[in-house]
């Protein structure tokens, strides 16, 4: 065990953790961060991607020695003193999820990806979000809820 | 994932090799994405691991006059998005961007994919027709190989001796009347490569003075298929010569058993992927004529 300080969120975290843990466990297990779902395990589904210091990454294939000292953001971050982000708001709108388990990854892919690129074309979500694997098979609307997003970031 | 193994993260080059003269089996993550996949999967279950992907002097792209020179920890979305990378070798750019995807191109490692030496992966078939250079270091001395000459070596194998790390790539910037392709089949999009084809073409006037052509993914490392690409010198480059040199890279390339994938399908790839990738590189290399 080793001591691992790193923000999530916003908030600093000290913790005494297996440095090899995968980010996902500590995120969910140890720090309470639920909304980080995990699928597969094994960096294809994309049902855990986080930022890390704002990159859209995998948390099951990140160890959290190698976190130490980053800036991760969960689904849990995204929104602002309880009220949902625009790009969460834009999902409910635009009906982009069935089940639910694989939104707070493409959430996060979709914030990573309007931070980079405010207007994305089809081809770009579609790239981001190719990580991202739904089972419900909702792709179309999860499109539409991208496109939706980025129109209500653009108009703040 | 690993079950309480230990951890070391190294701040230079020297720290790795104290932790790994110290636990010469000690496993080495970079980006990590392919050892979180191999220890899940319960094929690899280091006991120390060593993490060099804060060594910022691994870091980086830098072109000095023809020579780009890429860190071995520099991620594939950070190639993919150069614009140094797209001014001197695109084709490798147009490789990183086929990589798995977003979240793990900002983790992997062009080092990783080399020290790696996954038979399927995109770097590879690139290096070696681009004429790369693989820069390695071990604790006494820094090493040089030939990417097209034996570094990928074997099945997930490279050249590297036990106590090397990479250290970054070099590769020629690609001039006037050099042109360069990539193609990559794969199940669904950017997923592992079924086969994969790279290749270049150098012309001077009309006539080609060199060609290259390496094909991934089909057997237990990425080939140069030479016979193919010594039939293109001197050509004129015309589609027929190009259909020509494809089928004999069909020939001469050996197609590995797949359980999942037909060898006369893939056999038929090697050539279709072949012929497509030269024509990118002629249409590239004599773009200006």
């Amino acid at each position: 065990m080793t001591d691992i300080s790193l923000t999530v969120n916003g908030i600093e975290h000290e913790v005494d953790v297996d440095p090899t843990t995968p980010l996902a466990d500590l995120l969910h297990d140890e720090l309470g961060y639920k909304g980080t779902k995990q699928s597969c395990s094994t960096g294809i589904c994309g049902a855990c991607t986080v930022r890390i210091d704002g990159q859209a990454r995998k948390s099951c294939l990140h160890m959290a020695g190698q976190v130490a000292g980053a800036e991760v953001q969960t689904v849990e971050g995204l929104e602002t003193d309880g009220e949902l982000s625009p790009i969460q708001a834009a999902f409910i709108d635009e009906f982009s999820f069935q089940c639910g388990f694989c939104t707070p990854g493409v959430l996060m892919s979709t914030a990573a990806l309007l931070d980079e690129n405010p207007d994305p074309d089809e081809d770009e979500i579609v790239d981001a979000l190719h990580g991202n694997i739904c089972r419900c098979t909702g792709y179309i609307a999860i499109v539409d809820g991208v496109k939706e997003a980025a129109r209500r970031l653009q108009d703040e | 994932m690993l079950e309480e193994a230990e951890y070391h993260r190294a701040d230079s080059l020297a720290d790795a090799f104290d932790v790994l003269s110290e636990h010469p089996d000690a496993v080495v993550v970079a980006g990590g994405q392919s050892l979180g996949l191999l220890v899940k999967e319960g094929i690899v279950s280091p006991e120390v691991v060593v993490d060099i992907g804060h060594i910022d002097a691994l870091r980086g792209i830098e072109r000095d006059g023809d020579v780009l020179r890429i860190g071995a920890l520099t991620t594939h979305r950070t190639v993919e998005t150069s614009s140094l990378v797209a001014e001197t070798v695109p084709v490798l750019a147009e490789a990183a961007s086929q990589i798995a995807d977003v979240q793990i191109r900002n983790a992997g490692t062009m080092g990783g994919v080399c020290a790696y030496a996954d038979p399927t992966a995109d770097y590879p078939p690139v290096l070696m027709t681009v004429g790369a250079t693989v820069h390695a270091a071990s604790p006494d001395a820094e090493v040089e190989y030939a990417a097209a000459d034996g570094f990928f070596a074997g099945y997930y194998e490279s050249a590297l001796a036990d106590d090397e790390l990479v250290t970054g790539v070099s590769l020629p910037v690609l001039g006037e009347g050099v042109g360069a392709g990539f193609e990559k089949l794969a199940y669904r999009r950017n997923d592992r490569a079924l086969v994969n084809a790279a290749a270049v073409v150098e012309v001077d006037g009309d006539a080609c003075t060199a060609a290259r052509v390496a094909i991934g993914g089909v057997g237990d490392t990425p080939v140069m298929a030479t016979e193919a690409a010594a039939g293109l010198v001197d050509a004129d480059l015309t589609d027929a010569d190009l259909a020509a040199a494809a089928e004999r890279a069909r020939e001469e390339v050996p197609v590995f058993p797949d359980p999942l994938v037909s060898d006369e399908y893939r056999v038929a790839m090697v050539e279709t992927l072949t012929r497509r990738a030269l024509t990118t590189a002629r249409d590239r290399a004599t773009a200006d004529r």
